[in-house]
């Protein structure tokens, strides 16, 4: 009786909830940066009840009146209680800031010129990889060659066509074969946002026709009274065996502060969902990343920041050979100025080099390929420096410059050892020393309350040429009176115009206009062996500039507890560098030989859906779907690396101590694949994956992952080699910090 | 430092003294050219230079006239080698291309011998330069013995039959390439018949092609060009090593549309 009397009051309470009530509502910010927070949690304690924040960190409910303790809290920073008083009728506001913590395990993405939030809210467990996050974005996917440092690849633009940079610095890969994309450099433990720029719609980092993608790092923080913070993570991986050991730790001082990441990871052969050993899939890995910083007065600081990456015995399954070793070294010195004057907010100044080593040998293996062992080892070094200013123009317009200058260097060759003669040598990339200088402008005004453009342009010029005499020889065979060096003037630009329909719908129109210059390997490359489609690969030095023209349509509704984002795209290429089979005939082992020829037209159109829906306050859906295709307009053929319609959901619950997420993952059969470049149909897929965080106590977190539930035997279409993905597999990882103890 | 400077001094000195002690023979040191010999007869000296050492294939020889009553170099004659081989039971000459009545810039009468062999315990090699000086109406004849020819295995024999089943011998050489590179490289062949012992005309009517291979690749390389006929029994082309290694290369030779067969080098680079 007593029971069914509290159920008939709180339905009766509840109809005139509206009479009783005030409202509570308030903005959720990041207590060091000011900017707002997006999907963090506000919750009642008392009630439990919860809301999330909207894209620009707002919230409201609607509560009973009384008082209240309200959580505001988010991955990644430190929570806040706040007492409320809510009275009839009434509307409470609170501005909650939260200071980050040093340790992260919540990952932000930001998309440069797409205006894509949702991505912000993807929460993904201290297992994942730095690669795995970047392959959630939308539009974003991951050419495999193994396990490890897959690439990743911007609407099927990869390689030379994007640029990919640490803290904005530029680096270069020293493998021939392109299996160390520069994101294999950053770990994900000491990864603090992933910066996505799709196609020339960014260009602050380069010219560019495909993309850029900037990793940034966890910078080291400031705190008012001295602290120490650490922490201490350990994972595995049932199907790969893989054991990973990190470490955080820093102290904060007023006036400065330092932070170490460090992390260990150690993979065998993984297993396909038959539990057939995939071979040749294991490495061993250490990443440490030091970062300083100080603060020399009220409106300047100084950061260094040193990086070390060895890794070693790196399987590559579909590639005849593995990595003995792959080694970075990055010193990046920067100086930030704020204030300075009041049209003259910011200037960061940014001095950088780093070193790159790669060792590509087949020691490991039994199946020689040519019967022969044989070692390719190459290096980069890169240095340069770049400033930043940003100017206020006006209270609604403001202007933003980037100069740049680096230097590079490229040298790999290839030693093959014959059982019953001499050692073969060949330069495969003839020590290519290229010199860039780059100026990039942006401009972004309110035209109105509803209506903003913006405008950035970039010129680049480069300077390449080859210096080592063995590789010139070489070359010199194919072009007989070229000087092997290349100068490229290269103009980016782009125009976006973006328009509040209404309160909910936002429409972006933008126009780009990409170059991009030739890799190493596409213009100087020698013998450079692709297993895919069995061709050995000559660059040509006379490439012309590959330019793009993109029309892009953008549209965001942001409802009440959803956001949906959709994008159109088309980009129509010019000059688009392709391999082409030379006359010739087959050599054995390979088909022949291919050079990059400029391949005339080419095109690339798509469409990107995303929506995050909130679905109560603990549930929320979070989901997106790709197509796109691209064809080699005068090849007559499909571009290669373009993947096939693409969808995933994930549905996650989340409460004060713990969260989980199921997540699906599909993608249809793959028939417009490009036969030139030796790819074939790819069956369709779907595959689930259960995650979940709970963190029992004070500094402990908990991390579990069931991964390919249903055992599906798959793999993508931008896989090479078509080898399988792993089994259904369980990841673990228990985290420890200072506030454990 | 000290001891840096006057090592500096030392060495110094030491190149002034050679290069004093060059100076004395300015006729015998031309350009980079290697003295052979210098043999006199009625009256005038004869002077042999070459390139570097007498080696078997292609070598150049220069003859440099200096007329003993005057001083001054003859630069106008008609100068003869007969290069002859002198075994135990049996001599042989070898192919020659005798040099033009004048003399070159630098006064020397330039001529070409393929060496079929080098010298050695079989026997030696003499070569007797005549020289006819028109001009001057006089004839003179020096013998410049026992020369030394080094051992290369740049020079090879094609056998063919003719119709009526006589052998037929050609003295190939191939040049240019006692330094191979990864790359490009030019060279030369020499192609001469042997219609005696004595006498080994040119052969300026072969068609020939060149196949550099790579056995331990089961391949050979791009851009190369066949050896076209240029002069005096040379013919000249490009061949590639796409890599260091071991490589052998292939000419195979045809006249009048007829194969006559095939000789092959080796390299290791």
């Amino acid at each position: 009786m007593n029971l069914l009397y509290r159920l008939l009051s709180i339905l009766i309470l509840g109809g005139t909830l509206a009479a009783q009530s005030g409202l509570v509502s308030g903005k959720i910010t990041d207590g060091s940066t000011g900017l707002p927070l997006v999907g963090a949690n506000v919750i009642i304690k008392e009630s439990n009840r919860g809301v999330a924040s909207d894209l620009e960190g707002l919230f409201s409910m609607e509560l009973l009146e009384g008082q209240y303790e309200i959580v505001a809290s988010m991955i990644g920073y430190a929570p806040i209680d706040q007492k409320v008083m809510i009275s009839r009728g009434a509307l409470t506001r609170l501005s909650l800031g939260l200071q980050p913590v040093v340790i992260k395990s919540k990952q932000l993405v930001t998309i440069q010129g797409n205006r894509d939030d949702i991505l912000s809210h993807l929460q993904e467990t201290n297992i994942s990889t730095t690669e795995h996050m970047i392959s959630l974005i939308e539009g974003v996917n991951l050419i495999s060659r193994g396990s490890y440092a897959q690439e990743p690849i911007i609407r099927g633009m990869s390689g030379g066509r994007m640029n990919i940079t640490i803290d904005g610095m530029k680096s270069f890969g020293a493998c021939t074969d392109r299996m160390d994309p520069i994101s294999s450099y950053v770990e994900a433990d000491a990864l603090n946002s992933i910066e996505v720029g799709k196609g020339a719609l960014s260009i602050l980092h380069g010219s560019t026709v495909g993309g850029s993608l900037n990793l940034t790092f966890i910078k080291p923080q400031y705190a008012n009274i001295g602290q120490t913070i650490w922490r201490i993570k350990g994972g595995l991986d049932t199907r790969s065996q893989e054991r990973k050991f990190s470490f955080s730790g820093g102290r904060q001082l007023p006036g400065s502060a330092w932070s170490l990441n460090g992390s260990y990871r150690n993979a065998g052969d993984y297993s396909d969902a038959n539990d057939e050993v995939v071979p040749y899939s294991g490495f061993e890995k250490m990443n440490f990343h030091l970062g300083y910083k100080k603060r020399i007065d009220e409106s300047n600081q100084v950061y260094a920041e040193l990086i070390t990456d060895d890794a070693y015995d790196i399987g590559y399954t579909s590639l005849p050979m593995d990595v003995g070793y792959a080694r970075l070294r990055m010193l990046g010195l920067s100086l930030h100025s704020t204030g300075i004057s009041p049209a003259l907010l910011k200037l960061a100044w940014k001095v950088y080099g780093n070193a790159i080593d790669h060792w590509m040998d087949d020691s490991k293996r039994e199946d020689l390929f040519m019967n022969m062992h044989m070692d390719m080892p190459g290096f980069t070094r890169t240095a340069g420096s770049f400033v930043d200013l940003y100017f206020n123009h006006s209270q609604n317009a403001w202007l933003k410059f980037r100069s740049e200058f680096y230097w590079t260097s490229s040298y790999a060759d290839m030693v093959m050892y014959p059982e019953d003669s001499n050692e073969m040598k060949m330069v495969t990339w003839p020590a290519v020393k290229r010199w860039n200088f780059g100026q990039f402008v942006e401009y972004q005004r309110d035209l109105n309350s509803k209506t903003q453009v913006n405008t950035s342009i970039r010129y680049d010029f480069f300077t390449s040429k080859a210096t080592d005499e063995m590789g010139i020889n070489e070359l010199h065979i194919y072009y007989p009176e070229n000087d092997l060096s290349r100068q490229d003037h290269l103009f980016s630009a782009n125009w976006y115009l973006a328009y509040d329909v209404n309160a909910v719908w936002q429409s972006v129109l933008m126009l780009a206009s990409g170059s991009r210059t030739p890799t190493v390997s596409e213009a100087y490359g020698y013998y450079l062996y692709n297993p895919i489609d069995g061709y050995l690969y000559l660059g040509n030095p006379d490439l012309p500039t590959e330019t793009s023209k993109q029309l892009e349509w953008q549209n965001r509704l942001k409802l009440v507890s959803s956001i949906i984002n959709m994008n159109l795209y088309h980009y129509q290429f010019k000059h688009f560098t392709f391999g082409q089979v030379m006359p010739g005939e087959s050599l054995g082992y390979a088909r022949g030989w291919k050079k990059y020829v400029d391949a005339g037209q080419a095109m690339i159109s798509g469409a990107e859906l995303s929506v995050l829906h909130q679905l109560s306050s603990h549930w929320t859906f979070q989901g997106g779907l790709n197509y796109e295709v691209g064809s080699l307009i005068d090849f007559e053929d499909n571009l290669p690396l373009i993947p096939p319609l693409e969808a995933h959901g994930s549905f996650k619950f989340d409460h004060d101590k713990f969260w989980i997420q199921i997540d699906a993952k599909g993608a249809s059969s793959q028939e417009r694949f490009s036969e030139l470049s030796g790819e074939n149909q790819t069956s369709g897929y779907l595959v689930f994956n259960l995650r979940g965080e709970i963190d029992p106590l004070e500094g402990i977190l908990i991390s579990v992952g069931l991964n390919n539930l249903t055992n599906q035997l798959y793999y993508e279409h931008l896989d090479w080699g078509d080898i399988y993905r792993p089994g259904r597999s369980f990841t673990f990882s228990l985290a420890l910090d200072q506030s454990a103890l | 430092m000290k001891l840096r400077i006057f090592l500096a001094v030392l060495v110094g000195s030491f190149m002034v003294i050679t290069s004093c002690a060059d100076t004395n023979n300015d006729e015998d040191q031309t350009e980079n050219l290697v003295l052979v010999g210098s043999r006199s007869d009625n009256g005038l000296t004869v002077k042999m230079f070459t390139d570097d050492s007498l080696i078997v294939g292609l070598n150049k020889l220069y003859i440099r006239l200096i007329d003993e009553s005057s001083g001054e170099m003859v630069t106008e004659a008609h100068i003869t080698h007969v290069p002859i081989m002198r075994m135990a039971t049996m001599q042989h000459s070898c192919p020659v291309t005798n040099a033009g009545v004048q003399a070159n810039d630098d006064d020397l009468f330039e001529s070409e011998l393929v060496f079929s062999m080098a010298s050695g315990m079989l026997g030696t090699w003499d070569d007797t330069v005549s020289v006819n000086n028109e001009l001057a109406g006089t004839m003179h004849k020096v013998v410049f013995e026992n020369l030394s020819v080094m051992e290369t295995d740049m020079k090879k024999d094609l056998v063919t039959y003719a119709a009526d089943s006589n052998q037929v011998f050609y003295v190939i050489t191939l040049n240019g390439l006692s330094d191979p590179q990864v790359g490009s490289n030019d060279f030369t062949l020499t192609v001469h018949q042997k219609t005696s012992m004595m006498s080994f005309p040119e052969a300026a009517d072969m068609v020939i092609t060149v196949d550099p291979q790579m056995p331990s690749m089961g391949h050979g390389s791009d851009g190369n060009i066949d050896p076209e006929y240029t002069e005096n029994g040379k013919y000249e082309g490009i061949v590639t090593f796409s890599m260091t290694g071991y490589w052998t290369v292939d000419f195979s030779f045809a006249q009048n549309g007829e194969e006559l067969g095939t000789v092959q080098y080796e390299f290791t680079l």
